[in-house]
């Protein structure tokens, strides 16, 4: 049950993103309590996160300026950076890097405005202190379940959220076009409950504020003029490892 | 086979996200835009719940005696 565990865990990372934009619910302090306990779970602070989630939003697969904030991490091109994206590895070494270097005031990066710098700060030490707490208590009591209840599934589910997320822009075009930047990917139900609807992605690009219960209403208002799809994420691992 | 535009997109020929969402009606757009707090902690319930059932089970196996 680890694996399923670990999988049910770090997709958690899907509500976050939608904690990010307010909208899977109607109560804002719903959406930040929301964002600011799943955040802690998976390693990821949501003040940061919204900054650098707003930047992708505004200049997707915008390579030519260099603005996209997640194409700092380069897309998998061989068979071992394929092996070493899934693993997760990279992901959890540049977020707890990240948290680290928040905490202690280190440098910002250039998509967190200056109004938002003390609270991405402040939220890092907050986190911090939190995970201190968390290794004392079990020191304390002598316990492992942490490790073997929350830490250990996150790293054996990650590689399922890292291949999910390939999906979403991996191998699409540098243009400003959302219809061409970004794909959906016709998946299983239960991929679509797991990821709170997030393979509408071309739909949630392209008109951000809607939730995640409405994208498939969304879905067949676009359907005629979606232009980068893919039937399943096992077709798509399989045509990008193809072209290595 | 995935579908990939290859070539940059040409503003000209194919229609633009936005002239998609430009062209939706005022019922349309408040239709997509409907937050809802039950939809949400419905959803949120069923994900909790399904992590606290397989830790639950995953916990009695790892922990149990």
């Amino acid at each position: 049950m680890m694996l399923p565990l670990g999988i049910l865990l770090i997709f958690l990372f899907t509500l976050l993103h939608e904690c990010i934009h307010e909208t899977p619910f109607r109560s804002r302090w719903i959406n930040r309590t929301v964002g600011i306990v799943i955040g802690f779970l998976i390693f990821l602070p949501p003040a940061w996160f919204c900054c650098f989630h707003m930047a992708h939003h505004r200049h997707t697969q915008d390579q030519d300026r260099d603005n996209d904030p997640e194409l700092d991490a380069k897309k998998p091109e061989s068979w071992m950076q394929y092996g070493i994206y899934l693993s997760g590895i990279p992901t959890w070494y540049s977020q707890l890097l990240k948290i680290v270097r928040l905490a202690m005031g280190g440098p910002m990066d250039g998509f967190v405005p200056g109004r938002a710098q003390k609270g991405v700060g402040q939220q890092a030490r907050l986190f911090v202190v939190g995970y201190a707490i968390l290794i004392a208590l079990s020191i304390f009591q002598n316990s492992t379940v942490i490790i073997w209840a929350w830490l250990v599934p996150l790293i054996f589910g990650q590689p399922f959220l890292r291949a999910y997320l390939l999906a979403e822009h991996g191998r699409c075009p540098y243009v400003s076009n959302m219809l061409d930047n970004t794909r959906t990917t016709f998946t299983s139900g239960i991929v679509r409950y797991l990821a709170w609807n997030m393979p509408y992605h071309t739909e949630h690009h392209s008109y951000p504020v809607v939730p995640f219960h409405k994208l498939p209403v969304l879905h067949n208002i676009m359907k005629k003029n979606l232009r980068n799809t893919e039937d399943g994420f096992v077709r798509f691992h399989t045509d990008y490892v193809s072209r290595f | 086979m995935v579908n990939v535009p290859q070539a940059r997109h040409d503003q000209s020929a194919s229609i633009d996200h936005r002239d998609i969402i430009r062209n939706l009606s005022d019922d349309q757009r408040r239709d997509l835009r409907q937050l809802s707090n039950r939809a949400g902690l419905v959803r949120l319930s069923s994900h909790t719940g399904m992590i606290a059932l397989t830790g639950t089970s995953y916990g009695g196996c790892h922990f149990g005696h």
